[in-house]
C-alpha cells in the first residue's frame, strides 16, 4: 500500500540519536586524555575522517540497492571473510549495547531510585526496547524521529541553560596544543560517531536513496556540533581540572541548570526523564540491528526471532559487569579496536568495488 | 454477507401473492394489506401492501394510485417494466419520487418492511414499489456533544437521506459519489460511502469497501458497530476512525480526500483514516481568527500532557522526588500530609475514581439536576475529604485541574481513552517514581507509533516530520487558510494543491 | 498476539512483584536545612544538624541533632536510629565549617571529598566558615527567621549578588581550590540577635589560615569583578568636614605581564562617584577645587587602602587571591609553565599597582 522503507529524515535522526548517546558515553575518556582544553579538535578531525569516506561507500550502495554492508561484502569478499564482517558487526553492537545500558543503568540507580535493584532497572528498559524492536524497522524509525522531536531537543534545549554558572573563559589556553593526546583520542572521538557503523545497515531501508549521500553528511555535520557543543558546555562550567575528575560529566552539568522562574529545584532528574527516552530508542535501535546483523550473517528468512536471543546474553553482560568507573581503563582498549575495523572495513570494501568497478570497465 | 436463498417470484395471481405476504410477514399487526379496483372501467384488481406508521399517506392515496393506473399499459409493464413505468410516470403529476419494478417476493418484503409501498397487479408478474417513506422522525438540530461559538448549527440525525443531504448542499460537486450497501443480516440497515473522486485515496477506498463487505454481523444498530468491525486495532485504547454529528466537519473531511460512512438509524457519521491530530482539532478553529485558533490549539496540547500526567507526577515527586520541588512547597507538602492516612498513589488514585463516579453519574441524570450533581459532587466531597483528614490539598487541586484539561480535549472518545492511560501512569508513578513515568511514555510513544488507521501512520505529520513539514501547519497551530492550500501530505490523495 | 500478550505479563509479574524500594512519603522524611561541622575527638567531626520541624502552624520549630561521627553517612545512620523519620540531605541548604575543622587541611579536604561525591547533596549547597563554633551559629536564635539554614542561604545570596562576597556556593569553593588553591569563602559571626557576614575567611591549600577585614574585602571584590561591584562608602575628612562618596561604577583595565619571572600587574580602575552625604548648610560643593580636593583625598584614601590590602596578600598570606594565576594560564601559557611550580614566590615578588582616578557624577538632589 504505501512505501515499505524508512523516509530519509527519519534515518538521519537514528543516526543523531545512537550517536548523541555514546557521545555522552565516551566523554569522559576524551576528557581526561587530551591535555588542556581542545579535545574538539579531536571530534573535528575524526568529522572529516568520516564524511571523506561517506562518498565512496555510498556509491558503492548505489550498485547494490537492497544489501546493507554485510550483503555487499558477501558479494565482493571471499565468504569467510564476508563472515567475519558480519560477526564483527554482531559483537560490536552487542558490546555496544551493554555498555549503553550498564552506564544509562548506574546514573539512574544513583540519581532516582537510590534502593532499587540495578538488575530490576536494566530488565525494564531490556523489555521495553525488545518489545519495540519487534516491529519492524519502520515503527523503529518513527519512534526515532519523535524521540528526537520530544526527547533529545528539548534535553539539550535545557542543558544550555546551564552556561548561567559557567566562565566562558575556560575554553583557553588553545595554544599550544597537546597534538599527542589529540591524536590519541581521536579513536575515542570515532567511537562517538556511533552512527557510522549503523549507516552502514540503515541506509539499504531507506526508501529513496537519492539522497544518502547528502544525509549522511549532514547527520555528521549535526553530529559534530553537538558533540563539540556538549564537549564545551561542560569544559566552561567545570574547567579542566575538575572535569576530568567527574565519572559522568554529562549529568553533572545538569545539575546546574537555572533556567529563570522554572520551580524544579534539581533539575538533572529532569534531563533524566528526556536521558531514559532517549536511551530506551538507542536501546532498541541497536537490538534491531543485531537482530538484521545476525539475520544477514547467517543467511536466515526469519524476522525477529534474534531478539528475544539478545535479551539474556545484554541483561549478563550489563548487569555483571562491574562498575562504569572501573571499566574506564578497559573500555580504551575496545574503543581502539572498534573504532578502527569501523573505519577499515568499510575503506577494504571501497577498494574492492572500485577494483571491480574498473575490471568491469 | 448475501445468503444464498432461494428468490421466489412474484405470481401472477393476486390472491397467491397476498396469501404468500401473510404468510411470511404472519402476526405483524401493523402491515396493511388494501384491495382496489382502478384503471379504466374499474378492470384492474390491485393490492397495496404497506406498512402503518412508516409511509407517508399522499403517496399511498388512491388518488395517486388510480392516476399511475391509468396510464399503465400492462402487457407492455410484463415486457419492459422500467421503461413502461418511467413512461406512466412522466404522463401523470402525483408527486410520487421513485417508481421501480420488483420481481421476487423477498425484495418485495424487503421494500415493504423498509418502509416502501408495493403495488401488486392482477395478472402481472411484475410488483411496482412506490417509494413512500415517511416516518415520524426528529428535526435537525444542533448537536449536543459537539457545541461550537461559531458556525453551523444543523447537525445530522437519525435518517440517512436527510443526512447525506446536509453534506450535499455544502459539497455540489459532480465528482462526490455516494455508494450505498445494506449491512446486518437480520437489520438490513442502509449504509453510505461518500468520496470525492479525484482528491481520494484509492488505496484507502478499497480498504474501506473490502473491510464493509467483510462484515458478518446479525444488526448494526449504531455507526460504532461498523466503527470496531473495521477498524485496524481493536486492542488498542486510541480510536482509529472518527466520529461527528456536524455535517461541516464531514464536508471538511471529504475535501481532505478521506471516506465519509453513514449509517441510517444513527446521527453519528464515520470519517476514516483518523489519526492522532485529527482528535485534537475542532471545526472552530477554522472559524475563529487564525492567531486565536493557534493559542487555543497550543493550550490543548499543553492540556494533553497535563490530563496524562499531572497525577502520576504529583505521586512520582511527593514519594520519590521530594527534591525537585521548591523547599518552602515541600516543607508545605510535608506539613498538609502529616496527619493524612493513605499514600500517596492511594490518595490520587481514590480522586480519580471519584471523579469519574460523578461524571458517569452526571451523564445519567437528566435535566438540570444532572449539572447539579457535577457541582455538588466536586465541592462538597473534595472539601469534605480535606476537612476529614482524608485528602491533602494538593490532591484536590491536582485532579481537578486533570479534570479540567481533560475537557479541552474535542474529542470524547480520544478523551476518554486518556482517561484510562492515566490509570496505568498512576501505577506505574507508584511503582517506580519518574523512571516508571518514562517508561510508561516509552511505551505509550511504542504505541502509537504502531498504531495505522487505514495504513496512514498514527502519528503523522510527527513521525515523518521533516517531510511532511507542509503539514505541521495545521497540527499544534493553525495558519491562515491562504497558507492551508495543501492536502495533507500523510493523507497521499491524488491532488496535492486545493483549499 | 501471543507473544506480545507474554511480554505483557511478564512486565506486569515483574512491576507487581517490586516493593517499590524507593517509596518513601514526603512527610515520613526528615530535611537537614543546615549542618555544621566542627571537630571533634579521635578523628571524628562534631556534626550539628538543623531539621524544621513539619507543622501546619505558623510558628516555626525547629530540632538540633548534634552527634560525633567520622562522616555525613556516619551521621546519616546515628540519626536514623534514633528518629521516627528518614534523614535526608537533599534540601541542605548552607553548611558551616567551624573554625577548628577550617584549620585542620585533612579533615576540609575529607569533608569536601564527601560532599563533591555524594549525588543527592546539590552542589549548589552554600558554604561559609564560622568564627568561633559551628555549633554556635546553628544554634543562634534568630526572632525574626527561627530557621538558620534559610537565613544564611538567603543572606548569602544577596551577599553574592550585591558583590560583597567572592564565592557562596560549595562548586565555587571546590573550583577555586582546584584552580587556585586559596580563596576567600564568608565568614559568619555571631551578633547578639542574630548573625552578621562581614568578614572572609582565607583559606591556602585547604588550611584557614587568616581573615580579610570588610574594607579589604571591598577591595578585592572590586579588582576581581569591576563590572558587578560597587564601593559602598568612602568616608574622608576634609576641612573638618566629613564627606562620603559611593561609588556607582566602575571600569577597569588589567595590564598583566610576565617576563622572566617577574610579574606586574597594571589595574587602571576609574570609579564615577556619588556624594552621599555633607554638612547642612556647607555650600563648598560647588567650589570646583573643592571638589578637585576630595578627589585627591578619596584617591590617596583609598590606594592606601589596596596598598596594605595587596600587601598583605603578598607577604603575610602569599596567596593569590585576585586570580591572576587563572589569567596568566589562560593567555600566557608558555611563560605560565616556566614559572608554574614557583608561583607562589613569584607572586610575593610582583609588582602589582592600581591606580584610581575618582570623576564625581552628582551631589545628589542639592548642591
Amino acid at each position: 500500500m504505501f512505501e515499505k522503507g524508512i523516509t530519509p529524515y527519519q534515518n538521519v535522526s537514528i543516526l543523531i540519536l545512537v550517536s548523541f548517546a555514546f557521545q555522552t558515553l565516551m566523554m569522559p575518556i576524551i576528557l581526561s586524555e587530551v591535555d588542556g582544553p581542545v579535545g574538539w579538535l579531536s571530534i573535528i578531525i575524526g568529522a572529516i575522517i568520516l564524511i571523506l569516506t561517506i562518498k565512496p561507500i555510498n556509491k558503492i550502495m548505489d550498485d547494490y540497492k537492497e544489501d546493507t554492508i554485510v550483503g555487499i561484502s558477501s558479494h565482493l569478499l571471499p565468504k569467510y571473510i564476508a563472515k567475519s564482517i558480519g560477526l564483527y558487526y554482531i559483537i560490536l553492537f552487542i558490546v555496544a549495547n551493554s555498555l549503553l545500558m550498564k552506564d544509562f543503568a548506574e546514573q539512574i540507580k544513583l540519581l532516582m531510585l537510590f534502593k532499587t535493584p540495578i538488575s530490576f532497572i536494566i530488565i525494564t528498559i531490556l523489555l521495553t526496547a525488545s518489545y519495540a524492536a519487534k516491529k519492524g524497522i519502520q515503527t523503529i524509525s518513527e519512534i526515532a524521529h519523535i524521540t528526537v522531536l520530544i526527547a533529545l531537543i528539548p534535553y539539550l534545549a535545557v542543558i544550555i541553560f546551564s552556561a548561567y554558572y559557567s566562565n566562558y573563559t575556560n575554553v583557553f589556553p588553545i595554544y599550544p596544543v597537546d597534538i599527542e593526546g589529540v591524536v590519541k583520542s581521536i579513536p575515542n572521538t570515532l567511537f562517538g560517531f556511533f552512527g557510522y557503523a549503523i549507516l552502514m545497515f540503515s541506509n539499504s531501508h531507506v526508501s529513496k536513496t537519492e539522497k544518502n549521500m547528502l544525509l549522511n553528511k549532514k547527520f555528521i555535520i549535526i553530529s559534530m556540533a553537538i558533540y563539540i557543543g556538549c564537549y564545551i558546555l561542560i569544559i566552561i562550567k567545570f574547567g579542566m581540572e575538575e572535569a576530568v575528575n567527574l565519572v559522568w560529566p554529562f549529568l553533572s552539568v545538569m545539575k546546574f541548570v537555572n533556567i529563570p522562574g522554572f520551580f524544579f529545584e534539581s533539575t538533572e532528574i529532569v534531563g533524566m526523564s528526556f536521558q531514559i527516552i532517549v536511551t530506551f530508542s538507542c536501546v532498541c535501535i541497536l537490538m534491531y540491528f543485531t537482530n538484521l546483523a545476525i539475520q544477514e550473517t547467517l543467511e536466515t528468512k526469519e524476522n525477529g526471532y534474534f531478539i528475544f536471543i539478545q535479551i539474556p546474553i545484554l541483561y549478563i553482560m550489563a548487569a555483571a559487569l562491574p562498575g562504569m568507573y572501573m571499566l574506564y581503563p578497559y573500555v580504551k582498549i575496545p574503543a581502539y579496536v572498534f573504532s578502527g575495523l569501523n573505519l577499515l572495513i568499510p575503506i577494504l570494501i571501497i577498494f574492492k568495488g572500485k577494483k571491480k568497478g574498473k575490471a568491469r570497465n | 454477507m448475501k445468503e444464498n436463498k432461494v428468490e421466489r417470484k412474484i405470481e401472477t395471481d393476486l390472491n397467491k401473492n397476498i396469501a404468500i405476504l401473510k404468510e411470511i410477514l404472519k402476526d405483524a399487526d401493523d402491515i396493511i394489506y388494501r384491495r382496489l379496483e382502478c384503471g379504466k372501467n374499474q378492470k384492474i384488481k390491485m393490492g397495496v401492501v404497506y406498512i402503518d406508521g412508516m409511509t407517508d399517506k399522499d403517496s399511498v392515496s388512491e388518488y395517486a394510485i388510480d392516476n399511475l393506473i391509468e396510464n399503465l399499459d400492462l402487457e407492455e409493464l410484463e415486457k419492459n417494466a422500467e421503461k413502461e413505468l418511467q413512461g406512466a410516470i412522466a404522463k401523470t403529476s402525483i408527486s410520487v419520487l421513485e417508481v421501480k419494478p420488483i420481481l421476487t417476493i423477498e425484495d418485495s418484503v424487503l421494500k415493504i418492511l423498509s418502509g416502501e409501498t408495493v403495488l401488486f397487479i392482477d395478472t402481472c408478474s411484475k410488483a411496482i414499489m412506490l417509494s413512500s417513506r415517511g416516518w415520524p422522525m426528529r428535526g435537525v438540530s444542533e448537536p449536543s456533544t459537539e457545541t461550537v461559538l461559531r458556525g453551523a448549527r444543523d447537525g445530522f440525525n437519525e435518517t440517512m437521506k436527510v443526512n447525506l443531504t446536509l453534506i450535499r448542499r455544502r459539497i455540489r460537486d459532480p465528482k462526490l459519489k455516494v455508494k450505498y450497501m445494506q449491512i446486518g443480516s437480520v437489520s438490513k440497515t442502509d449504509i453510505a460511502i461518500m468520496y470525492i473522486e479525484d482528491k481520494v485515496n484509492e488505496d484507502v477506498l478499497k480498504a474501506v469497501q473490502k473491510r464493509l463487505n467483510n462484515i458478518n454481523i446479525e444488526a448494526v444498530l449504531e455507526s460504532s458497530y461498523i466503527e470496531e468491525l473495521i477498524e485496524d486495532d481493536n486492542y488498542s485504547p486510541f480510536p482509529q476512525i472518527e466520529n461527528t454529528e456536524r455535517p461541516d466537519a464531514a464536508a471538511s473531511a471529504l475535501l481532505e480526500g478521506r471516506v465519509v460512512i453513514a449509517v441510517d438509524n444513527t446521527p453519528t457519521v464515520l470519517m476514516a483514516p483518523a489519526i492522532f491530530t485529527a482528535f485534537m482539532q475542532s471545526s472552530e478553529d477554522y472559524y475563529e481568527r487564525w492567531l486565536s485558533s493557534c493559542m487555543i490549539r497550543i493550550i490543548r496540547y499543553i492540556a494533553l500532557p497535563i490530563t496524562i500526567l499531572l497525577p502520576a507526577m504529583y505521586v512520582a515527586i511527593t514519594s520519590f522526588h521530594p527534591n525537585m520541588l521548591p523547599t518552602e512547597l515541600a516543607l508545605y507538602v510535608a506539613a498538609s500530609r502529616a496527619n493524612v492516612p493513605f499514600p500517596a498513589y492511594f490518595e490520587a488514585f481514590l480522586m480519580e475514581l471519584v471523579i469519574e463516579l460523578i461524571r458517569e453519574a452526571a451523564i445519567r441524570i437528566i435535566g438540570p439536576v444532572g449539572s447539579t450533581i457535577g457541582l455538588v459532587g466536586g465541592l462538597v466531597i473534595g472539601q469534605s475529604s480535606v476537612e476529614a483528614g482524608l485528602i491533602t490539598p494538593l490532591a484536590v487541586i491536582v485532579v481537578a485541574l486533570t479534570a479540567i484539561a481533560s475537557f479541552t480535549i474535542p474529542s470524547y472518545n480520544f478523551s476518554t481513552s486518556l482517561r484510562m492511560i492515566r490509570f496505568a501512569f498512576i501505577f506505574l508513578a507508584a511503582t517506580m517514581g519518574l523512571f516508571g513515568i518514562s517508561i510508561g511514555l516509552c511505551i505509550l510513544i511504542i504505541h502509537l507509533c504502531t498504531l495505522k488507521s487505514f495504513g496512514i501512520p498514527y502519528l503523522s505529520p510527527f513521525s515523518s516530520f521533516v517531510e511532511n513539514k507542509k503539514d505541521l501547519k495545521d497540527t499544534v497551530i493553525r495558519h491562515k487558510i491562504h497558507n492551508l492550500v495543501h492536502r495533507p501530505q500523510y493523507l497521499r490523495s491524488k491532488k496535492e494543491k486545493g483549499l | 498476539m501471543k507473544k506480545s500478550l507474554l511480554i505483557l505479563v511478564t512486565l506486569v509479574l515483574v512491576l507487581l512483584l517490586t516493593g517499590c524500594w524507593d517509596n518513601v512519603e514526603i512527610n515520613d522524611r526528615e530535611y537537614i536545612f543546615a549542618v555544621g561541622i566542627d571537630k571533634g575527638e579521635d578523628d571524628n567531626f562534631l556534626f550539628t544538624a538543623e531539621i524544621p520541624k513539619i507543622n501546619e502552624g505558623s510558628e516555626e520549630e525547629r530540632l538540633i541533632y548534634t552527634a560525633e561521627s567520622k562522616n555525613f553517612s556516619n551521621f546519616y545512620n546515628d540519626s536514623f536510629l534514633r528518629s521516627d523519620k528518614v534523614i535526608s540531605d537533599r534540601l541542605m541548604q548552607v553548611i558551616v565549617i567551624g573554625e577548628s575543622t577550617a584549620s585542620d587541611p585533612s579533615c576540609i579536604k575529607r569533608i569536601f571529598d564527601e560532599i563533591e561525591r555524594s549525588p543527592q547533596i546539590n552542589r549548589r549547597v552554600k558554604i561559609a566558615v564560622a568564627k568561633g563554633d559551628a555549633k554556635d551559629i546553628i544554634t543562634t536564635e534568630i526572632p525574626s527567621n527561627p530557621i538558620v539554614g534559610r537565613y544564611l542561604s538567603e543572606l548569602l545570596v544577596k551577599l553574592k549578588k550585591e558583590n560583597y562576597q567572592d564565592i557562596y556556593t560549595f562548586d565555587e569553593a571546590l573550583l577555586n581550590f582546584k584552580d587556585f588553591n586559596s580563596e576567600m569563602i564568608p565568614l559568619v559571626e555571631k551578633i547578639d540577635d542574630g548573625l552578621k557576614i562581614e568578614k572572609s575567611a582565607v583559606i591556602k591549600n585547604y588550611q584557614h589560615i587568616g581573615n580579610l577585614s570588610y574594607e579589604e574585602n571591598e577591595i578585592i571584590m572590586l579588582l576581581l569583578d569591576p563590572s558587578n561591584s560597587n564601593m559602598k562608602s568612602v568616608n574622608i575628612k576634609l576641612e573638618d568636614s566629613s564627606i562620603s562618596l559611593g561609588a556607582v561604577s566602575i571600569r577597569t583595565i588589567e595590564r598583566i605581564d610576565l617576563e622572566n619571572s617577574k610579574l606586574t600587574a597594571n589595574y587602571y580602575v576609574d570609579l564615577f562617584c556619588y556624594i552621599d552625604s555633607f554638612e547642612l548648610g556647607n555650600k563648598s560643593l560647588s567650589d570646583q577645587k573643592f571638589l578637585e580636593q576630595i578627589k585627591v583625598t578619596a584617591t590617596n584614601q583609598i590606594s592606601e587602602q589596596t596598598v596594605n590590602t595587596i600587601n598583605k596578600l603578598q607577604k603575610i598570606y602569599k596567596s593569590d587571591l585576585l586570580k591572576i594565576k587563572d589569567k596568566l594560564y589562560k593567555f600566557h601559557k608558555t611563560d605560565y609553565d616556566k614559572i608554574k611550580d614557583n608561583y607562589e614566590q613569584v607572586f610575593s615578588d610582583a609588582n602589582i599597582n592600581v591606580h584610581y582616578s575618582i570623576e564625581i557624577k552628582s551631589t545628589g538632589l542639592v548642591k
